[in-house]
C-alpha cells in the first residue's frame, strides 16, 4: 500500500471513531446511553440500521458471490421489505408502548422471566460468536492482501470500536454509522464507476452484459420449486422473510437502533427507509461482482485469489507441480479470452447460430478453468490440510489492491473495516444493553442509581468486545463468510422469533408453554443442522412454526394460561 | 410496569408524512417490492 492509501484509511477510520466518541461524551444516565434520550430522526435512523446490517462481510461475500455464481442471491433479500413493514406495523408500537430498553424486556411482559432470560441468552451465545466473526471476517482478508499482521489488525481496529462504542453508548454507535454509510456509498459508487469504465476499454458495456448474461451470471430471479436449489424466489420471500423479520423484530443490535427514535413515526420512516433501499442495495453489489467478472475475461485473474495458498505449496516440493497448474490456467484463459470476443461480437451481429457455438465453448472452457482450480485447491490441501481454499471472499479485495489507483485502494480498504466496524459497534452496544438490562439489573442489582448503570453497562460492552476480540484472534474461516453469519443466525431466529410472535398473535399461550415450546424447537433445529442438508433459511420456518405449533398444544394440556398483560396492537 | 397514557396516545395519533394512514406506506413499499420483483424477471429473460 502506498502512503496515500495509509493516510486515506487511517485518516477515515480515526476521524470518525474520534468524532463520534467527542460528540457524545459525558452521558449519565441508561436513557441517553442506551436510547439517545429519543432524539434521533428517521435518516440516522435508516442509516444506522442499514449500516448494522451491512457488515464487511456484505461486502467482501457478496461481491464475491457475483463474480462466482451470478445475481441469484438477491432473492435471499425479498423477504425483507415484508418483515420490515410487520417489524413496522407490530413490534414497533409494542416495544414503545412499554417504553423497553431491550426486546426481551417485553417478553417478561408479556410471559414471565424465564421466558425473558431464555429470548435474551439466546441472543447473546448467537450474537456473542457473530460479533466475533465481524471483526475477524475483515481482517483476516485485508491483512492477507496487504501483508499486515493479522492478530495486530483483529486487534486494532477491535479496540477502535470498543472504545468508542464503551464511551459513547448508543448514540456514538448512530453517529458514526451515519459517517460510515456515507463513506461506504460513496467508495462503493467509485469502485462501481471504475471497473465499468475497465471494462469499456474491453469492449462496449452493451456487449459486456450480453456475455455475462450468456455465463449464467445475469438471472436474478429463479421460480424453480426444487427445494435444494440453494436461491429462489420461494426461499427468498419465505425463508428470507422469517429471517428478516427476526433479526430486525427480535435481535437487539437492530432493535436497539430504532428504540432511539424521536417518536414512533421517525423509526417507522427508518425502517421503511431500508425496506425500499435494501434490495437495490444488494442488486447493485451483486452486480459489482458480475462486473469484477467480466473484467477478469479480458486481464488474466490469479488463478487462486488466495495468494498466501498459493505461496504455501511453492515453498514446499510441489512448487513445480502448481507452477504446471498456473501455465495450464493461464493458456485455458488465454482461449477464453478470444472466444469470449467471438461472443461478442456475435452477440453485436444477432446471429444466434454463431451466439450459441461461443457460448458453448466458453462455458466448456470457464469449465476447465475451474477443474484447474479445483486441483490448485486439491495440491494446497495436500501441503496444509488445515488451510481454507474457498477463495470467493478474496476476489473483490484482490482486484481493488491489483487494478485501482492509489488513493481509491485506501478509500475501499476503509470501505470495508467501516462496514466491519459499524456492526460490530451495534452487536457490542446490544451484548451490553442486554447484559445490563435483562441479566445484572433484573437479576443481580434492582435498584441502584443510574450512574452506577451506565458504569456497569460501559464495562460490559468493554467485556463483550474484548470476547469478541478473543473469539475473533481464534476463529477459523468457515465455507464463505456471509453464509457462515446466515447459518448461525439461522439456527437461533427461528425460535427467538416463534416466542415473539407467539406474544403479538396467540394471546391464550402463556409463559411455560411458550419456554418448554421454544426448547424442543431450539433443540429440533439443532440437531437437523447436524443430520440434514435442508437449506438454512428453513431452519427460521421451522424454528418459527414449532414454537407457535407446539405452544397452542402445550397450553391445551397445561391446566390455564398465565395472566396476560396488556397485548401489543397497532398503533 | 404501567403504560404510560401520552405514549399510548401518541402511538395511537402516529400518522405518517404524505399519507393518511401507514396502510398506504405499507402498501406502497409492498408494491416497490413487487415491481422489482417483475424487474428482476425480466432481466433474468433478457439475458438468459
Amino acid at each position: 500500500m502506498s502512503l496515500l492509501d495509509i493516510v486515506v484509511l487511517c485518516g477515515t477510520l480515526l476521524a470518525i471513531a474520534v468524532y463520534g466518541a467527542w460528540k457524545t461524551r459525558g452521558l449519565r444516565d441508561l436513557e441517553g446511553y442506551f436510547r439517545g434520550d429519543h432524539t434521533m430522526k428517521w435518516g440516522t435512523i435508516g442509516l444506522s440500521v442499514m449500516a448494522t446490517q451491512a457488515s464487511a462481510i456484505t461486502f467482501l461475500s457478496t461481491p464475491g458471490l457475483g463474480y462466482e455464481k451470478g445475481m441469484a442471491f438477491v432473492q435471499n433479500y425479498l423477504g425483507l421489505p415484508i418483515a420490515l413493514v410487520i417489524v413496522s406495523a407490530l413490534f414497533i408500537p409494542a416495544y414503545y408502548r412499554f417504553g423497553v430498553y431491550t426486546a426481551y424486556e417485553f417478553l417478561e411482559r408479556r410471559f414471565d422471566l424465564k421466558t425473558r432470560q431464555l429470548g435474551a441468552f439466546l441472543f447473546l451465545v448467537q450474537r456473542g460468536l457473530a460479533a466475533g466473526i465481524t471483526i475477524y471476517a475483515p481482517a483476516i482478508i485485508i491483512s492477507s492482501l496487504v501483508g499486515w499482521n493479522l492478530d495486530l489488525t483483529i486487534l486494532l481496529t477491535g479496540l477502535l470500536v470498543v472504545v468508542y462504542t464503551v464511551s459513547g453508548g448508543t448514540p456514538a454507535v448512530s453517529l458514526t454509522q451515519k459517517h460510515q454509510m456515507g463513506v461506504i456509498l460513496v467508495g462503493m459508487l467509485v469502485a462501481f464507476g471504475l471497473i465499468a469504465f475497465y471494462v469499456s476499454q474491453q469492449i462496449p458495456l452493451s456487449q459486456a452484459l450480453g456475455v455475462a448474461g450468456k455465463m449464467g451470471r445475469l438471472e436474478a430471479i429463479s421460480f424453480s420449486m426444487d427445494y435444494s436449489e440453494r436461491y429462489t424466489i420461494w426461499s427468498g420471500l419465505l425463508g428470507g422473510l422469517f429471517l428478516s423479520l427476526s433479526y430486525f423484530g427480535t435481535d437487539q443490535s437492530q432493535v436497539g437502533r430504532y428504540l432511539t427514535g424521536k417518536s414512533v413515526t421517525e423509526s417507522r420512516l427508518g425502517l421503511m427507509f431500508n425496506a425500499v433501499l435494501k434490495v437495490p442495495m444488494q442488486f447493485f453489489i451483486l452486480f459489482t461482482g458480475v462486473m469484477v467478472c467480466l473484467f477478469y475475461q479480458f486481464v488474466e485473474p490469479p488463478m487462486l485469489f488466495k495468494r498466501s495458498a498459493v505461496q504455501a505449496v511453492y515453498a514446499t516440493p510441489h512448487a513445480a507441480e502448481m507452477k504446471e497448474l498456473e501455465a495450464r490456467y493461464s493458456s485455458v484463459f488465454r482461449e477464453k479470452r478470444d472466444w469470449v470476443r467471438t461472443l461478442a461480437a456475435a452477440l453485436e451481429r444477432r446471429e444466434e447460430s454463431a451466439i450459441a457455438a461461443a457460448q458453448a465453448v466458453v462455458k466448456s472452457l470457464e469449465k476447465r478453468g475451474e477443474e484447474i482450480r479445483s486441483e490448485a485447491k486439491r495440491l494446497v490441501q495436500q501441503v496444509d490440510p488445515k488451510m481454507e481454499v474457498k477463495d470467493s471472499d478474496y476476489v473483490f479485495l484482490t482486484f481493488v489492491v491489483q487494478h485501482m489507483p492509489r488513493g481509491v485502494i485506501g478509500l475501499l480498504i476503509a470501505v470495508i473495516f467501516c462496514a466491519g466496524m459499524s456492526s460490530t459497534s451495534s452487536e457490542l452496544n446490544a451484548l451490553g444493553s442486554t447484559t445490563t438490562v435483562d441479566i445484572y439489573r433484573r437479576l443481580i442489582r434492582p435498584k441502584d442509581t443510574e450512574r452506577h448503570y451506565v458504569i456497569v453497562s460501559k464495562a460490559l460492552t468493554a467485556f463483550w468486545g474484548l470476547v469478541a476480540i478473543a473469539f475473533a484472534m481464534t476463529a477459523y474461516l468457515v465455507e464463505n463468510l456471509i453464509e457462515a453469519v446466515n447459518i448461525l443466525g439461522s439456527l437461533f431466529y427461528g425460535t427467538i422469533l416463534g416466542i415473539f410472535l407467539t406474544a403479538f398473535l396467540l394471546k391464550r399461550v402463556g409463559g411455560t408453554a411458550v419456554f418448554v415450546a421454544a426448547l424442543l424447537a431450539e433443540g429440533t433445529v439443532i440437531g437437523l443442522y447436524f443430520t440434514t442438508d435442508i437449506g438454512y433459511l428453513w431452519y427460521n420456518l421451522i424454528g418459527c412454526g414449532m414454537v407457535l405449533g407446539l405452544g397452542v398444544v402445550l397450553q391445551a394440556l397445561l391446566p390455564r394460561a398465565a395472566p396476560i398483560a396488556p397485548a401489543a396492537g397497532r398503533g | 410496569m404501567p403504560i404510560d397514557p401520552d405514549k399510548e396516545r401518541q402511538i395511537i395519533q402516529d400518522r405518517p408524512p404524505f399519507f393518511r394512514s401507514w396502510t398506504g406506506v405499507y402498501a406502497l413499499v409492498l408494491g416497490f417490492l413487487g415491481f422489482l420483483v417483475i424487474l428482476f424477471h425480466l432481466f433474468t429473460r433478457h439475458y438468459r
